[in-house]
């Protein structure tokens, strides 16, 4: 197990430094020029020219490799041109916001899917099998924003029983100050109730419109391995020591079946936290998305290379953490590898 | 002696496809009966049908009596006291009948407590540690915290004979128990199996299609084909038996004595004198 963490570990590194070199790259190729993006196209030659100087652009490309990776681990992630602030406070608003629409999108649509393939598992009913399958066939073929929009006209305009696309909180409601940014749970930290369940609230039209997607991935995923695996020879034994159907089916079938759905768990995840720009426009989210999409345009440098790094580590995190369970639950995945 | 086991007119249908067709026979308490037969002829469906661990696909018509009342096999959770605790079970592959992720002692303290409701941890450790003395497997305590992975295939089909005796039942079923065995290792697993039932009086129903274990184990015989029961008779009286088929399957038997020539086959068709429809 040590041996495991200390081999994951290192590849996490390397693909950290694969990351950074990535967003390094990427955006030095396109075309365009940061500092004459910044400064409009009435700057004079001079303007320009000492701005490359203070952006460090006049620089070798090693060198400025160098001193944005020194400057990432150091924290000074740089300013940014186009909007005349600090990378690190910008990202402390947004990052938070797009950190807790994923997690809530992804417990809802992990939770959703390992109940729905339980349930086809266990009760073997035509409605048991039908309705969940529907379900995943329609999650993975609507579009999100199509969706959103839909959940806003039905949820709050015709009923009225969530709010609108006004953002995390509803105007004139403060955020909890908290350590974490994630609303929900700093409001709970510091006892405040009241903010607690209005951030839930808000929370829960665009977490469910992000959870479609890797709801009927991880939904068809699990029930293929959990129906795979109730052929099994030890089910079968087990069912012979008199243990009960049900609980065969938790006990001995999912710790078996669920392992591919983590692995696919950690992958989702990561993608939550790169992919929801749509559905933060369609909710007026205050998250990242919308920042790097405009930083992407005006080739911001330092905010799209600090939210690649970052998204990046939150990225390699995860699956850290899911192979670290999954070799938990698989002794044989222990030593790094299958054996047999 | 009473019966302990009586099956009446049992059939059993896959869709279009019949795996037993109206099996009848009484079982008496003690009794070592092994089934012989062919590959497909219904020996294993035979075993699972006394479980009640058919596939739901499987139609099922007649009637199986246990100790004179008749099995619940319609009735999962009455089943479930009856599996483990009165009829025990050993499946062939050793290999695949253990979850690859619960330690050798999660299956056996599973195995204990489904037929222990209430028992402590300390009781079924207890448990799983004397059995698998009794099933011959060294260092007992140290290996209960290892994988199936870890253990040999002798060794899992050593530790499966544990789990099935585990809730001390009247009557085991064993489903080809050596088949995905070596023949030393065969030998070792047959003899564990033969010590612990005769010691605990226990019934054994073995399902096979080698021959070499009936002599060793068998007080009945009874020889299957084509989903039918087609002979029922006591071990002495198998080098005599009438019936053609057996006399085939006996003739088909590999021995150490006649080297040299080809071995005689069974045709597809029954041999003749035979009526299919008997």
């Amino acid at each position: 197990m040590p041996k495991l963490i200390a081999s994951r570990l290192l590849t996490s590194i390397l693909a950290l430094l694969g990351a950074a070199a990535f967003a390094f790259i990427a955006i030095r190729v396109a075309p365009g020029d940061a500092a004459r993006l910044t400064l409009g196209a009435f700057a004079t030659d001079e303007a320009i020219a000492s701005l490359r100087v203070e952006m460090g652009l006049d620089r070798p490309l090693p060198v400025q490799f160098w001193i944005y990776l020194q400057d990432f681990v150091t924290g000074d992630w740089g300013r940014s041109y186009s909007l005349g602030q600090p990378v690190s406070q910008l990202l402390a608003s947004r990052f938070p916001a797009t950190l807790e629409l994923g997690l809530y999108a992804f417990a809802m649509a992990f939770s959703a899917a390992l109940a729905m393939a339980l349930w086809g598992a266990h009760r073997q009913t035509p409605f048991s099998e039908r309705l969940p399958q529907r379900l995943a066939l329609f999650a993975l073929g609507v579009p999100q924003f199509w969706f959103g929009l839909v959940s806003l006209m039905i949820g709050f305009e015709l009923l009225g029983l969530f709010p609108g696309p006004v953002g995390r909180l509803p105007p004139g409601m403060d955020a909890p100050g908290g350590p974490t940014g994630l609303f929900t749970i700093d409001a709970l930290l510091v006892g405040e109730i009241g903010t607690f369940a209005a951030a839930f609230h808000h929370l829960i039209l665009p977490a469910a419109t992000l959870a479609l997607l890797p709801f009927g991935f991880l939904y068809r995923l699990l029930r293929a391995n959990l129906a795979d695996m109730s052929d099994a020879s030890f089910a079968l034994v087990a069912r012979a020591h008199g243990q009960s159907r049900l609980r065969v089916l938790l006990k001995t079938l999912l710790p078996n079946a669920i392992i591919p759905t983590l692995t696919a768990s950690g992958l989702i995840f990561g993608q939550l936290l790169a992919g929801s720009v749509l559905v933060e426009r369609v909710f007026n989210w205050p998250g990242a998305g919308a920042l790097v999409t405009q930083g992407v345009l005006t080739q911001d440098y330092s905010v799209v290379q600090t939210f690649i790094l970052l998204s990046a580590a939150v990225y390699i995190v995860t699956n850290l953490l899911v192979d670290i369970v999954a070799a938990l639950i698989d002794p044989r995945l222990r030593s790094g590898g299958l054996q047999r | 002696m009473t019966a302990l086991l009586e099956i009446k007119e049992l059939s059993v249908r896959f869709g279009a496809t019949a795996a037993l067709r109206s099996i009848s026979f009484n079982f008496a308490a003690g009794a070592q009966l092994v089934i012989v037969g062919e590959s497909g002829s219904g020996k294993s469906t035979l075993g699972l049908s006394i479980l009640g661990l058919l596939p739901r696909t499987a139609e099922v018509i007649g009637k199986v009596r246990f100790r004179g009342a008749e099995l619940p096999v319609e009735d999962d959770r009455a089943m479930n006291r009856i599996r483990g605790d009165s009829i025990g079970f050993i499946h062939q592959d050793p290999m695949s009948a253990f979850s690859p992720v619960h330690t050798i002692g999660t299956h056996l303290f599973r195995a204990f407590r489904a037929n222990h409701p209430g028992s402590t941890r300390r009781e079924a450790e207890a448990a799983a540690i004397r059995l698998l003395d009794e099933v011959q497997i060294s260092r007992a305590r140290e290996r209960l915290d290892h994988y199936p992975h870890q253990y040999s295939g002798g060794m899992l089909q050593r530790v499966m004979i544990a789990a099935a005796l585990i809730g001390n039942p009247a009557l085991l079923i064993a489903d080809e128990p050596t088949t995905a065995l070596d023949a030393t290792t065969q030998a070792s697993v047959l003899r564990v199996l033969a010590n612990s039932v005769s010691d605990r009086g226990m019934s054994l129903m073995l399902i096979t299609h080698d021959l070499g274990v009936v002599a060793e184990v068998a007080t009945d015989v009874a020889v299957m084909y084509g989903g039918r029961l087609i002979q029922y008779l006591p071990i002495a009286d198998l080098p005599a038996a009438a019936h053609p088929y057996t006399q085939a399957l006996l003739k088909a038997r590999p021995s150490f004595g006649r080297r040299g020539h080809r071995l005689p086959t069974i045709a597809d068709l029954l041999p003749a004198g035979w009526d299919a429809d008997a």
